[in-house]
C-alpha cells in the first residue's frame, strides 16, 4: 500500500470523486434494502409471525398460484386438515370518530402474535393501531358496521400493508358472512392429502399474498442493476486510471517488484475506496432511513444495512479485479530505452 | 564479481526472420569502475542494458550479477536478484509523479520488504549526498531535470547494489547539467563500490569514465 496511500492523497480529487459515486450508489442500495424489508413486512410480517410452518390453500383451477384473495376451504375441508382455521377479510375499523382500513384474521388464540395487554378470546388489536386510535381493552368500536369491544392488544403485524386485527373464527364468520374459511395453519402436513387444498410452506405462502412478489421482484431487480452498475463505473474507473500509470508500474517493476506487489497495491487502494465510499453512502443512508421510517414502511437496522454495503464493497472489488489484473502483465522492460 | 557478461545474444523477431541485436557481447565491470556504453541509436544500447539488468533473458551467453549467475533464473528469483543487487537509473528518471523525493527512495526499501522506517536515516543521507537534502519533500514536478535524475540516482543506491546500471541519464539535460550528473555517477561508483555500466550517445560524458566501449551493429568496437 506504499503507492496507493500516496496516489490517494496525490489524486485526492479523482478519488474522492469516485468515493462520491460509490457513496451515492451504497445510499440507494441501501435504502431500496431498507424499503423493501419494510413493504415486505407491511405485507407479510402476519404470515411470517404465524406459529406454524405450513398453510393450506384452495388448489386454483388449472394450474394458478393459490391466493389468499380467493381461497376458501369447507368446514369439511378444514376438519380433514384437522388444526387452525384461518378466516382473512378486509373491513374498516371505526372508533372515536375515525375510521380505518384494516385486514381481519379469524384466528384461534394460538395463532396470535405475543399479547401485550387484556386477554384473547375477543378483538385484538395491534397494539400501535390502539395507541393511534386512542384504545384499550374493554373500549367499544365497530368492525364491519359490527359493534365490538376490544379485549387485547398484541404485537402489531400487517397483512398486504393493512394493519392486523383478531377476531375468534366464529366471530369472523359472521363478519364474513360465510361459513368457510380462508386457509388453515398446520403445524406438519397432513397424514393423507387433503383433496382440492394445496400445502405451502409459511415462507412460501407469502407469494400468495396479493402483488406480494411482483412488488418485491422489482425491488430486488432495481437493487441487483444498482449493483452492476457500480461493478461496472469502479471497474471502468480502474481501468482507466491502470492504463494511466502503466509507465509508472513498469518502473516499480524494474527496481524488483513482483506482480504480487502491484496487484497488492491496486487491490488495497481500490479496496480502501470502496469502504470509504460504502461506509459513508450506508451512514447516510441509515440516517435517512431513520427519518423515512415514520412515513413509509422503512427497516433500518443491521439487516438492511450491512449485507448491501457489503455486496457494494463486493462487486466493486471484482470490477477492482478485472481492471487491475492487466497490472501483473506490465512489463518492466518498457521502463528502459525510448522516452516516454 | 561485478557484472559480468559473456558472450551474450539477443535477438527479436522480425517478420518471419530474427533481427540481430546483440551478436555475443563480452562486457566487465569491476567493483567501483564506471564503464561507459558509445553507440548510434539502434545499435543495441537498451538490449544490453535490459540483459544486464535481467529484464531480458538473453537467447545465449551468461550474465552474472555480483558473482550469482543469472541465466537459469526465471520469474520470482531474477525478479528477487534485481531487487537486491540492481539499481537502475532511467532516461527519464522515471519517478513516481505522486511520491516525494524521499518517498521515491523509501519505496525502493519497501519493494525490497525492508522497513521503511530503519531505511529512513539512509534514505536521507543518499539525498544529502546528490545534493537534494533541501528537496526531500518535493514531488518529480517540483524538481528540475536535473535534480530528477539525481533523485533516480540516489534511489538506485538505497538498495546497496553490486550493479548500476544508467540508461541515458543525462538525454533530457543540458550539457553543463550533463557533466554535473555524470560526475556524480563516477563518484558514487567509487565511493559505493559498485560496478557502473552507464549508455550514453555523448562522447563528451563516456570520456569521464573510466573506460569507454562502443557498440556498433551489436557488436562491440
Ligand atoms: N522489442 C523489440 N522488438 C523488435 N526489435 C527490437 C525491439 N527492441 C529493440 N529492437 C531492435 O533491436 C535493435 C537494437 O535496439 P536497442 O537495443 O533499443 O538499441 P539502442 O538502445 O542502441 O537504440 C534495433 O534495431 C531495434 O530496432
Ligand atoms: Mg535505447
Amino acid at each position: 500500500m506504499f503507492i496507493a496511500i500516496r496516489d490517494l492523497r496525490f489524486a485526492r480529487g479523482r478519488f474522492a470523486l469516485l468515493g462520491g459515486v460509490v457513496a451515492l450508489m451504497t445510499l440507494m442500495v441501501v435504502a431500496l434494502t431498507g424499503l423493501t424489508a419494510g413493504l415486505r413486512a407491511a405485507a407479510v410480517s402476519a404470515v411470517d409471525r404465524l406459529p406454524t410452518a405450513y398453510l393450506a390453500l384452495e388448489q386454483p383451477p388449472d394450474g394458478a398460484q393459490p391466493s389468499f384473495a380467493t381461497s376458501t376451504l369447507t368446514a369439511e375441508q378444514v376438519a380433514a386438515l384437522g388444526a387452525y382455521p384461518l378466516g382473512i377479510s378486509t373491513n374498516r375499523l371505526a372508533a372515536g370518530g375515525r375510521t380505518t382500513a384494516v385486514t381481519v384474521f379469524g384466528a384461534d388464540a394460538a395463532l396470535l402474535p405475543p399479547l401485550r395487554r387484556g386477554a384473547a378470546g375477543g378483538l385484538a388489536l395491534p397494539a400501535d393501531l390502539a395507541a393511534d386510535l386512542g384504545l384499550s381493552p374493554g373500549d367499544p368500536v365497530e368492525l364491519g358496521g359490527h359493534p365490538q369491544t376490544v379485549s387485547a392488544l398484541v404485537e402489531p403485524v400487517s397483512f398486504s400493508h393493512l394493519p392486523v386485527v383478531y377476531l375468534p373464527v366464529p366471530a369472523w364468520q359472521a363478519l364474513a358472512r360465510t361459513d368457510t374459511v380462508t386457509a388453515v395453519a398446520l403445524a406438519a402436513p397432513p397424514a393423507a392429502p387433503v383433496p382440492g387444498t394445496v400445502l405451502r410452506t409459511r415462507a412460501q405462502s407469502r407469494d400468495a399474498v396479493g402483488g406480494f412478489s411482483s412488488e418485491q421482484g422489482s425491488l430486488d431487480l432495481m437493487r441487483g442493476l444498482l449493483l452492476v452498475v457500480s461493478a461496472l463505473v469502479v471497474g471502468a474507473f480502474f481501468t482507466v486510471w491502470t492504463v494511466q500509470r502503466t509507465p509508472d508500474l513498469a518502473v516499480v517493476r524494474a527496481l524488483g517488484a513482483g506482480r504480487a506487489y502491484l496487484l497488492r497495491d491496486a487491490l488495497g487502494q481500490a479496496a480502501a475506496v470502496l469502504l470509504a465510499g460504502a461506509v459513508l453512502g450506508g451512514a447516510a443512508a441509515t440516517g435517512l432511513g431513520l427519518l423515512a421510517a415514520r412515513a413509509v414502511p422503512y427497516v433500518a437496522d443491521a439487516s438492511t444495512v450491512a449485507p448491501p454495503l457489503l455486496a457494494m464493497v463486493g462487486v466493486g472489488l471484482l470490477g477492482a479485479v478485472v481492471a487491475v489484473r492487466r497490472v501483473a502483465a506490465v512489463d518492466p522492460i518498457t521502463a528502459l530505452g525510448s522516452a516516454r | 564479481m561485478g557484472l559480468e557478461l559473456e558472450d551474450v545474444r539477443v535477438t527479436y523477431p522480425d517478420g518471419d526472420r530474427r533481427l540481430t541485436a546483440l551478436a555475443g557481447v563480452t562486457l566487465r565491470v569491476a567493483p567501483g569502475e564506471l564503464v561507459s556504453v558509445l553507440g548510434p541509436s539502434g545499435s543495441g544500447k537498451s538490449s544490453l542494458l535490459a540483459v544486464a539488468g535481467l529484464l531480458l533473458t538473453p537467447d545465449g551467453g551468461r550474465v552474472r550479477i555480483g558473482g550469482v549467475e543469472a541465466a537459469g533464473l526465471r520469474g520470482g528469483a531474477r525478479d528477487r536478484l534485481r531487487r537486491e543487487r540492481i539499481g537502475f537509473v532511467f532516461q527519464q528518471a522515471n519517478l513516481l509523479p505522486s511520491l516525494t523525493a524521499l518517498d521515491q527512495l523509501l519505496l525502493s526499501a519497501h519493494i525490497r520488504g525492508e522497513s521503511v522506517r530503519s531505511a529512513r536515516g539512509r534514505a536521507e543521507r543518499l539525498l544529502e549526498r546528490v545534493g537534494l537534502a533541501a528537496r526531500r519533500d518535493r514531488r518529480p514536478h517540483q524538481l528540475s531535470g536535473g535534480e530528477r535524475q539525481r533523485v533516480g540516482i540516489a534511489r538506485a543506491l538505497l538498495g546497496r547494489p553490486r550493479v548500476l546500471l544508467l540508461d541515458e541519464p543525462t538525454s533530457a539535460l543540458d550539457h553543463e547539467r550533463g557533466v554535473d550528473v555524470v560526475e556524480l555517477i563516477r563518484a558514487v561508483t567509487a565511493e559505493h563500490g559498485v560496478a557502473s555500466l552507464l549508455v550514453t550517445h555523448d562522447q563528451a560524458h563516456a570520456r569521464r569514465a573510466d573506460r569507454a566501449v562502443v557498440l556498433r551493429d551489436g557488436g562491440l568496437c
